[in-house]
């Protein structure tokens, strides 16, 4: 028990590092994560209470059912919770039974191996508790607004609440087990795609596009409640009728819903009861068997490349860019991060497009075609080069090898933006394209948003670059690293969107106003159509003169100070 | 002088004391050289600000004539390194890192192909070159170290704790690349904890303690001398601690 005890203390420190890092306190850097958090949830809790709102309200055959439609919603909520747990739960699992220096030094250890595997297991368990109080706090609070009125009649308040922790005690549990029985196979999985580079590029690329279709699919439901005020429509007898259809097989989440609403809840607890039971027994089995797979297998296990003979020259300039594209490709969280978002980028454009195009239409009933193309491109390749903030510090202490290569270090710097912003052009271009040929956008207006683009594109790439030259903390723990990494990012992240909105509003206010004569003062202004184009494109081009400026002061000694 | 090193001292920072102070030393064509110390002594400090790799504060460092902070790409161009460490770029194959380091040290095809074929035999290294570099071993890391800082054939060849990981037969046929290279008209730079590889294969010797060379020895006169290095080298180093 003792060695379990500090066993669990380790883990946990290394799961929640609760005490905060010693060194200088990055205000700027931790305000734009605090604020991006802060985002992130607000515009989760509108998305959630706008459509918990509208879809108690609903009445099929002219009556209303708060709490049935309630359950039936609430089912969907911790169904996705629940899949969203699990996924989060296993990929934790995975790393965390694979993490291999860590497990070198355990298996070294006079402890038994369960006593690891439990030690771990817990904390992940405790991790799984955390993240489930915070999605299903908000869900259910979220619901208890909408359905208050009805649970204040019933008088079913206390009840609500009681229910709601109970079923957070159970829900995070049925998550993790779902997780443990799934992990073979998902580590199983994890190592046939391992090598496969173009296999793992074009996985991900498809989830991505999926998963942006669906958020489209949520944005168009924001667009009508704009234009409409409502989305009632949406949820007419069919939809609801195929949404109960499904929520029928969706155990144990419909069990939970049932739970928190009180509805059928010895039968709802006895099968919440049997599921646990079941999956507990099938991961202690599992997990009997698992543990020395997973601890005992060798990781590093040679894979066979080619053998090659042809030994051909590259300049230093043209290596070093090679040498990018492999540490690009061939790690599947950079290949997602960069070329998947990358390739993917003309279809999230296009949605975007052709989503506000519809809106702007509706509300003001004019088109203003250059500027929204303008801003959907910026922002999207804003969102791309969001990777290049890593350019430097993604190598690691690998990096400080680039020192002692006989080439500037301004070549070595050059090469990472010029890797960058192919990749960024290509994907700047292609969406461009698909902009022209399918969407309002004429083509040369797409011409100019892509010359616009490509400037305010290099900008950024020199900008990230040089601010993670700046910061980059190559010698210090992986966890270190990407805390660093993580706010470098969102200021870039911050400023480009600042710029970009900037750039893109002034030319789309400039369309508008310049259409509006017949107000005097917008009159006096004498606005011409071609200032919308003149604007952004020279704004783009300050912007590209103070990066390069901000990138080259420096230069040199920056990048000498690394690990210094 | 393949080396020649004045006064240097570096600390890490403003308000830190010096790890390394007043450091002078040279190397000169068809030498091997050994740096040893204790932990912490300064040895892996002297042999990174040799490097570029870390900036100094004060002093001068030339590597075949060039000044390592005013000509530091000629300078780096006459050296090779292999750290302590094996930090490399795990995402490429040994052969891929191998014709980087080549590609950026400007070497010909010819060269790069000769001088593989002879690596690949003295490290023993085979078809295993064509494997990434995350699925290496230690020793495997080592042996492309070695290979990627001798690709362009340096004059100067550096290297901090270069036995550690080394399987016993690829060590003696590192032992007699060392030899080779500096009979070649090249120098060899280590610092080594291995106080027995120093003595047999270095023609000068420096001894580093506290952030200061404390001895600078002739080996071929210690040698004649008759006395044990080991002995020598603890009794000189306890009585700086000592003093």
């Amino acid at each position: 028990m003792r060695e379990f005890w500090i066993l669990f203390k380790h883990e946990f420190k290394m799961q929640f590092p609760l005490r905060p890092q010693k060194g200088r306190f990055d205000f700027i850097g931790s305000l734009l994560s605090l604020l991006t958090t802060v985002l992130v949830a607000a515009v989760f809790v509108l998305l959630v209470s706008t459509i918990a709102e509208n879809y108690v309200a609903v009445e099929i055959d002219k009556v209303a059912a708060p709490l049935e439609r309630g359950k039936e919603l609430l089912n969907l909520f911790y169904t996705i919770i629940i899949l969203a747990m699990s996924v989060i739960c296993m990929e934790k699992m995975r790393s965390t039974l694979t993490q291999k220096n860590d497990k070198e030094l355990f298996l070294r250890l006079p402890v038994k191996q369960q006593t690891i595997f439990m030690s771990k297991l817990c904390t992940l368990m405790i991790w799984n508790y955390v993240l489930a109080f915070v999605l299903m706090g908000s869900v259910n609070v979220i619901f208890y607004l909408a359905l208050k009125p009805t649970l204040v009649a019933t008088g079913s308040v206390a009840a609500y609440w009681i229910y709601s922790v109970l079923a957070w005690l159970f829900l995070p549990m049925t998550a993790f087990l779902i997780a443990t029985v799934l992990l073979v196979p998902y580590i199983k999985f994890i190592d046939f795609v391992s090598n496969k580079y173009v296999l793992i590029f074009l996985l991900l690329t498809a989830i991505l596009v999926l998963a942006f279709m669906l958020y489209s699919g949520l944005l168009s439901i924001v667009q009508s409640l704009l234009e409409t005020g409502s989305i009632k429509f949406l949820f007419n007898e069919r939809f609801i009728l195929t949404l109960q259809w499904l929520l029928t097989w969706t155990y144990p989440a419909n069990c939970f819903a049932s739970i928190v609403l009180g509805k059928d809840l010895l039968l709802s607890f006895a099968i919440v009861v049997g599921i646990t039971v079941v999956s507990a027994a099938a991961v202690y089995l599992v997990s009997k068997s698992l543990f020395y797979a997973t601890l005992y297998k060798n990781e590093n296990k040679r894979q066979k490349g080619k053998r090659k003979t042809r030994f051909a020259t590259k300049s230093p300039l043209a290596s070093l860019m090679r040498k990018e594209f492999i540490s690009v490709f061939r790690d599947p969280q950079h290949l997602f991060s960069y070329f998947a978002i990358a390739t993917a980028m003309p279809v999230m454009v296009y949605c975007c497009y052709t989503l506000f195009d519809s809106l702007i239409w509706n509300a003001l009933g004019m088109r203003i075609n250059f500027a929204l193309g303008l801003l959907v491109l910026l922002i999207f390749s804003i969102l791309t080069n969001t990777f290049c903030a890593t350019n430097v510090s993604r190598d690691g202490r690998a990096a400080l090898n680039a020192k002692l290569f006989p080439v500037k270090p301004s070549m070595i710097l050059l090469a990472k933006v010029l890797f960058c912003d192919i990749v960024s052009s290509l994907a700047i271009v292609a969406s461009a394209l698909v902009l022209a040929n399918a969407t309002t956008l004429s083509t040369s207006d797409a011409i100019v948003c892509t010359c616009i683009a490509l400037v305010f594109s290099v900008a950024q790439i020199f900008i990230a670059t040089r601010m993670d030259l700046n910061h980059a903390k190559v010698a210090a723990s992986p966890i270190e690293m990407e805390k660093h990494s993580n706010r470098t990012v969102a200021k870039v992240v911050f400023l480009g969107l600042f710029l970009a909105l900037l750039l893109g509003l002034l030319s789309l206010f400039i369309t508008v106003f310049a259409n509006m004569e017949s107000i005097e003062i917008i009159a006096r202004l004498n606005l011409q159509g071609w200032y919308a184009y003149a604007v952004p494109a020279l704004g783009s081009l300050l912007y590209l003169g103070f990066a390069v400026l901000y990138y080259t002061v420096k230069l040199d000694r920056s990048f000498d100070r690394l690990l210094a | 002088m393949l080396i020649e090193v004045k006064h240097l001292c570096k600390r890490y920072t403003a308000k830190a004391d010096y790890a390394i102070k007043d450091i002078n030393l040279y190397g000169n064509a068809g030498e091997i050289i050994g740096v040893l110390g204790h932990n912490g002594a300064g040895k892996s400090t002297t042999i990174k600000c040799l490097t570029g790799m870390h900036p100094y504060e004060a002093g001068t460092i030339r590597i075949n004539g060039y000044d390592l902070k005013k000509d530091s790409i000629n300078a780096k161009r006459h050296f090779g390194y292999v750290s302590d460490e094996h930090v490399l770029f795990e995402k490429m194959t040994g052969y891929e890192f191998i014709n980087f380091m080549a590609d950026i040290y400007n070497v010909s095809s010819k060269d790069r192909k000769a001088r593989v074929a002879r690596f690949q035999e003295l490290f023993m290294l085979g078809n295993s070159i064509y494997n990434p570099i995350s699925s290496y071993s230690h020793g495997m890391k080592q042996k492309i170290s070695f290979m990627g800082a001798l690709i362009h054939n340096p004059k100067v060849f550096i290297l901090d704790e270069p036995m550690v990981g080394l399987d016993p037969f690829t060590a003696s046929q590192v032992k007699v690349f060392f030899q080779e290279h500096a009979a070649a008209g090249n120098l060899v730079l280590f610092s080594s904890h291995n106080l027995d590889v120093v003595e047999k294969l270095c023609d000068r010797v420096y001894i580093i303690d506290q952030g200061r060379i404390i001895r600078e020895i002739d080996m071929d006169l210690f040698r004649q001398s008759g006395l044990d290095f080991e002995n020598y080298f603890l009794s000189i180093t306890q009585r700086v601690a000592k003093a």
